[in-house]
């Protein structure tokens, strides 16, 4: 997601989930002001028990609004071929030229995007690549993209994640701690400002070299990092960034 | 204070003598207030069975091994393309391509410079094929030698960064290494 332009500070990022709760990080020294990404999960909203829940789950990606222009032209080889104006915004279908690839479809709003990928199939004529959006309500604020399914839809919004990337540091990728409970360990970690931190062996079956990755849990998100160079025994700039940082909370308001 | 490597706790291993995580113990308190225990326990007993139904053989589908991707039993059996296997329902977890595996046929970690300066950093996604349950970066499509099965396929997750020359990101997205591990 764009940065907020109302904090001068890129040390320190607000931004509201599309489901409504407020996600904060600050970590003083460090930029974390830059683009943001958010994976959102649209799945029935009670279980039916006559099949698995999850072959109705679909899932959407919301980013700054132009993202998707660069996927589309220089990742996907695709083109738009469908534009339709709604909900304040546009809606776009791109099918990637080679066979081999996938298209998207996107809503686009003033400051946010949501993209969810599109089967071969959902390219060709007479298809509804759109269908994708079905009793989905979209309200763009520069503060975030909120996504609202209406009862009558049978819909719940549930957002998985937010994405960042933390110059000099790596990935940076922030959960709602309830929903990420069993990510965190029964023993303490090494505690820090903002909570406890672990690390994590990420290495492969083919990894020649030991990789590591760092896991910090504060009362209400979790925050994962993934150095720029997961292999390096010096993880000095991402073990100084989670000592930084003072405040990193899922909330709902 | 300074944090050293050698002083933080694994998240897979237990340390000897370790004490308590008092931030979970917090998690716990906040998700889970005690009023609402009685109502998850009732919850969790509809979840359970109904769970296990899935875990009952259909004699037609194939194994997810060694790991699970958090889909994988939902859309096998949809008659979709083979290659859609690495992308469940459109999923931000891929936008498949071999473009975007090592020699190993794994996700890629490298950096790829390209036209006007524009540099790719790619970087594995450790857990996104089993959802919050600390999995895998990646999942494997087995035959279980029943039926007209598509071929065997590797999955491995990642996401790629683009900087421009200056070094300011301008776009992120996901992708998925798709590897065949069998000829037919």
């Amino acid at each position: 997601m764009s940065a907020p332009t109302v904090e001068a500070d890129r040390s320190s990022a607000k931004y509201r989930t599309a489901d409504g709760h407020v996600v904060t990080l600050e970590a003083p020294g460090f930029d974390v002001g830059g683009l943001w990404d958010s994976t959102v999960r649209i799945a029935p909203a009670k279980p039916d028990g006559r099949n698995p829940d999850d072959a109705y789950m679909r899932e959407y990606n919301v980013t700054r609004q132009g993202n998707y222009d660069y996927v589309i032209t220089h990742v996907l080889d695709a083109e738009v071929e469908q534009v339709l104006e709604a909900q304040g915004g546009q809606f776009l279908i791109a099918i990637s030229r080679r066979p081999d690839m996938q298209g998207v479809a996107l809503w686009r709003g003033r400051w946010h995007e949501i993209a969810t990928y599109l089967l071969p199939s959902q390219g060709g004529a007479g298809s509804t690549p759109l269908a994708a959006f079905d009793g989905l309500q979209f309200t763009d604020t520069p503060e975030g993209l909120l996504v609202a399914a209406p009862a009558a839809s049978g819909l719940a919004v549930d957002v998985l994640d937010m994405c960042t990337n933390v110059p000099g540091v790596g990935e940076v990728e922030l959960k709602q701690a309830s929903k990420a409970l069993n990510m965190i360990p029964t023993w303490s970690g090494a505690p820090v400002p903002a909570g406890e931190v672990w690390v994590i062996d990420a290495t492969q079956e083919f990894d020649t070299e030991n990789h590591r990755i760092l896991f910090l849990a504060s009362t209400s998100a979790v925050l994962t990092v993934t150095p720029d160079d997961t292999a390096s025994t010096d993880l000095s700039s991402p073990l100084s960034f989670l000592e930084s940082v003072t405040t990193v909370s899922w909330t709902t308001s | 204070m300074t944090l050293q490597l050698s002083d933080i706790p694994s998240r897979s291993a237990q340390p000897a003598h370790a004490a308590p995580s008092a931030v979970r113990r917090a998690v716990v308190r906040q998700a889970f207030p005690r009023r609402s225990v009685l109502k998850s326990i009732a919850v969790a007993g509809m979840t359970l069975g109904i769970a296990s139904l899935d875990l009952l053989p259909t004699g037609s589908r194939a194994q997810a091994e060694p790991s699970t991707y958090l889909q994988c039993s939902a859309w096998l059996n949809s008659g979709t393309q083979e290659w859609l296997r690495c992308n469940p329902g459109g999923s931000v977890h891929g936008n498949v391509g071999a473009v975007f595996c090592n020699s190993v046929g794994y996700h890629r970690i490298d950096t790829v410079t390209g036209e006007f300066g524009i540099r790719t950093k790619f970087y594995r996604r450790h857990y996104s094929c089993t959802g919050n349950d600390g999995g895998r970066n990646a999942w494997v499509w087995r035959k279980n030698q029943q039926g007209n099965e598509p071929r065997e396929v590797r999955c491995s997750d990642g996401r790629g960064v683009v900087r421009n020359r200056d070094g300011v990101v301008v776009n992120r997205y996901n992708s998925a290494c798709r590897k065949w591990l069998s000829a037919s």
